[in-house]
């Protein structure tokens, strides 16, 4: 065999015929002659084609000869051909299927003697478009032009329509990739400011006719303050594909949650701002037609929180922010039925007593994440309630900012039991001491540390961080010395945010630069200095693993 | 590393680290379907390019070899278009129809990297701009009647600036 004349997808046989009969099968059971015909015409002429059905076993197949090797070539090298919903699987036919005219052999595989008439292919090709001009963008096919218009912004977009025939039929098609829709300037371009503050709710209904049956999301969690109410009416009748809906930034009306109720029965995550009414019963019915909800979000929601018991049992997440009328009575009721969730987040809620902590140690054993913050501090709050949120072993990520009430004691309690935590946010919480800073450093999974505002706390030694890759201490009290530390022992240290602590100074940067140099894992250090003491100007030591920000 | 060679629509054949040439899926299928010997010469025939584009295009995948595989969910696909780097930027200032070119052979080759940039320095292109602009830039011609014209003028009145 002759070593170089030979293509790797063997474009002759080994005889030097050269293959423009393909095989094709898994074919459809009810795939014709004509289907076949019409299909494979796209890649070249046809010069014959035979269909072998067999309708006991479904085992169709069919032979297509081409006049010419090239459009053999093009046809075996067409990527996922549809033919009657099937994916077709094409070989070239067997060397002793090949024809061998005359003609053909004659070629025999030799580009040069193709040349001329590929190129005369790729100009019918060419002309489709515009013909009079080779660089036409209407040369492009209608995937790439679609790939293109996709990337336009709505405003865009539309105004592309009016360009011509071809293009407008075009675009009415590429909404099918539009899958999700925010009010933001990166979505909606040229007309829309940064806020997208001009984009009104008319607009909206204009651009959910054209793709609100596609979308899986929409987010109206920033709103202009031209977009109403009315916008969660419009969307639920339009978009009735949605599983993800965020309309925190809306005050909804009660026929908007209605519009929900009898339109959108996909919803997996569902987050609602504040309603102008208390929307119990109606969310109590919105979750009713929505079983696969996983996440339920109320931001300022004048709830009472009696719709928290009719929740999907297999709901995942709960977040409740800011909701000033919810009952503790209700809440703990709900935490009772919903055991099961992984992850509950109450921020800013009157309605966090010791009973609700309690509650949650007690019945809430699968918890993965928990974040509450904002415990109020008038409460009757005793050391031992708090205390329950330490028997939940599973829990891998704890926010517990903004909190008074918790203390060293708590912090020791939490790392005898809380082995598998990898991410701590303790920010704000000033009746913690140095003395608890030093329970933390057992925690050996811990990947991130939060600590900022903290005011009393001056020296965190860690001495088993192997895991650990960021810390944030904005406003710390931290010296050098300490920091210089924390970056020794911890290799994996990714992000290091010093921002506002004003002790921190050049001396750090150096030691970091020296430390970081060394490290072996071509791991990179960020670290954040701004409203530090830090001087750039005489910092001149450069670590191909420390990268300096300064951000405020 | 063991080398592949392509040929061009117009005959010529380009050498190409395998590793390279496998960004291109249609490549990366072709070889997998059919198997490769390593000891053999062998030539991979791409009659949908040509030898100017396949240049440009071997020169692209050259420069982007290390990049991570792109992420493979279209839907939740970023709309941004500023973000191309300054390297591809630089590579794409060519002319119109080598663009289109480039285009079309991301497709067929099916490298999602170069299709993206492509496809978004044509969008930016269009971005701003009215229809008549647009067909000034892209030498399209208008084959709306006056009547249809001014009916989907109408209709999409409301997207424009007053």
């Amino acid at each position: 065999m002759d070593k170089t004349s030979i293509p790797i997808f063997t474009s002759i046989t080994n005889d030097g015929v050269p293959v423009r009969k393909i095989f094709v099968s898994n074919l459809a059971r009810r795939t014709t002659f004509r289907d076949l015909i019409k299909l494979f015409s796209n890649y070249g002429e046809v010069e014959s084609c035979f269909l072998r059905r067999n309708p006991r076993n479904r085992n169709n197949y069919a032979f297509v000869t081409f006049n010419s090797l090239y459009a053999a070539i093009r046809a075996r090298y067409a990527r996922k051909l549809v033919l009657r919903s099937k994916y077709l699987k094409i070989q070239a036919a067997n060397p002793w299927h090949q024809p061998r005219n005359v003609k053909n052999k004659r070629k025999n595989y030799n580009v040069k003697k193709h040349k001329s008439k590929f190129n005369k292919m790729s100009n019918d090709i060419r002309n489709r478009g515009d013909g009079e001009d080779e660089i036409s963008i209407q040369k492009l096919n209608d995937d790439c032009l679609m790939h293109i218009f996709c990337h336009l912004p709505i405003i865009d977009k539309i105004r592309a329509e009016r360009v011509c025939k071809r293009w407008k039929a075009l675009i009415k098609k590429s909404w099918y990739n539009m899958k999700r829709l925010d009010l933001l300037y990166t979505m909606w371009g040229s007309l829309a400011d940064i806020n997208g503050r001009e984009v009104t709710i008319h607009m909206i209904r204009k651009i959910l006719y054209r793709c609100g049956s596609y979308l899986n999301e929409v987010d109206l969690s920033l709103v202009p303050c031209y977009v109403h109410q009315h916008a969660v009416t419009i969307i639920g009748k339009l978009c009735r594909n949605l599983q993800i809906i965020d309309i925190t930034g809306l005050r909804v009306s009660r026929s908007g949650i209605y519009s929900l109720i009898n339109n959108c029965h996909k919803l997996t995550k569902l987050s609602i701002g504040p309603t102008t009414y208390a929307c119990d019963i109606d969310l109590q019915k919105l979750f009713q037609m929505n079983p696969k909800l996983q996440y339920f979000e109320v931001y300022q929601t004048p709830i009472s929180g009696r719709c928290l018991l009719h929740l999907p049992m297999n709901i995942e997440e709960i977040v409740l922010n800011s909701c000033k009328h919810l009952q503790e009575i209700s809440l703990l009721e709900a935490i009772m039925k919903l055991r099961g969730i992984k992850a509950l987040t109450i921020n800013k809620c009157d309605c966090i007593t010791s009973n609700v902590i309690r509650f949650i140690g007690t019945y809430c054993r699968n918890l993965e994440v928990l974040k509450l913050c904002y415990i109020p501090s008038t409460s009757n709050f005793q050391l031992l309630d708090t205390l329950h949120i330490t028997l939940l072993t599973n829990l891998k990520i704890l926010t517990i900012s903004e909190n008074a009430v918790i203390t060293d004691r708590f912090l020791f309690c939490l790392v005898t039991t809380c082995q598998n935590l990898t991410y701590l946010d303790i920010s704000s919480c000033y009746g913690i001491t140095n003395f608890g800073m030093t329970a933390i450093t057992t925690l050996s999974e811990l990947e991130v540390l939060i600590m900022n505002n903290m005011p009393v706390v001056t020296v965190v030694q860690l001495w088993d961080a192997a895991n650990l890759q960021k810390i944030e201490c904005r406003s710390s009290q931290f010296m050098d010395g300490v920091i210089i530390n924390l970056i020794k022992s911890a290799p994996q240290l990714k992000v290091l945010d010093l921002s506002e602590s004003q002790f921190i100074t050049n001396t750090t940067l150096e030691e970091a630069a020296t430390i970081t140099a060394s490290r072996t894992n071509n791991v990179i250090l960020k670290i954040f200095v701004g409203g530090t003491s830090v001087d750039l100007c005489t910092f001149n030591n450069v670590s191909p693993f420390l990268q300096i920000v300064i951000a405020l | 590393m063991p080398n592949i060679k392509l040929q061009s629509s117009d005959g010529e054949v380009f050498e190409v680290d395998v590793d390279i040439a496998k960004c291109s899926v249609t490549i990366k299928t072709m070889l997998e379907d059919l198997g490769m010997d390593e000891d053999e010469e062998e030539v991979v025939p791409l009659p949908n390019v040509n030898s100017a584009i396949l240049r440009k295009v071997i020169q692209w995948a050259t420069y982007h070899k290390d990049d991570p595989p792109p992420p493979e969910d279209d839907e939740n696909k970023d709309k941004r278009t500023d973000d191309i780097s300054s390297w591809d930027a630089d590579f794409l200032k060519v002319d119109q129809g080598t663009l289109y070119e480039l285009i079309l052979a991301a497709n067929y080759l099916d490298i999602k990297g170069l299709l993206e940039v492509t496809c978004k320095t044509v969008a930016n292109m269009i971005k701003g701009k009215t229809p008549e602009e647009v067909r000034k830039t892209f030498n399209i011609k208008n084959d709306f009647s006056p009547s249809e014209e001014e009916q989907v003028r109408k209709e999409n009145e409301w997207c424009e600036e007053k």
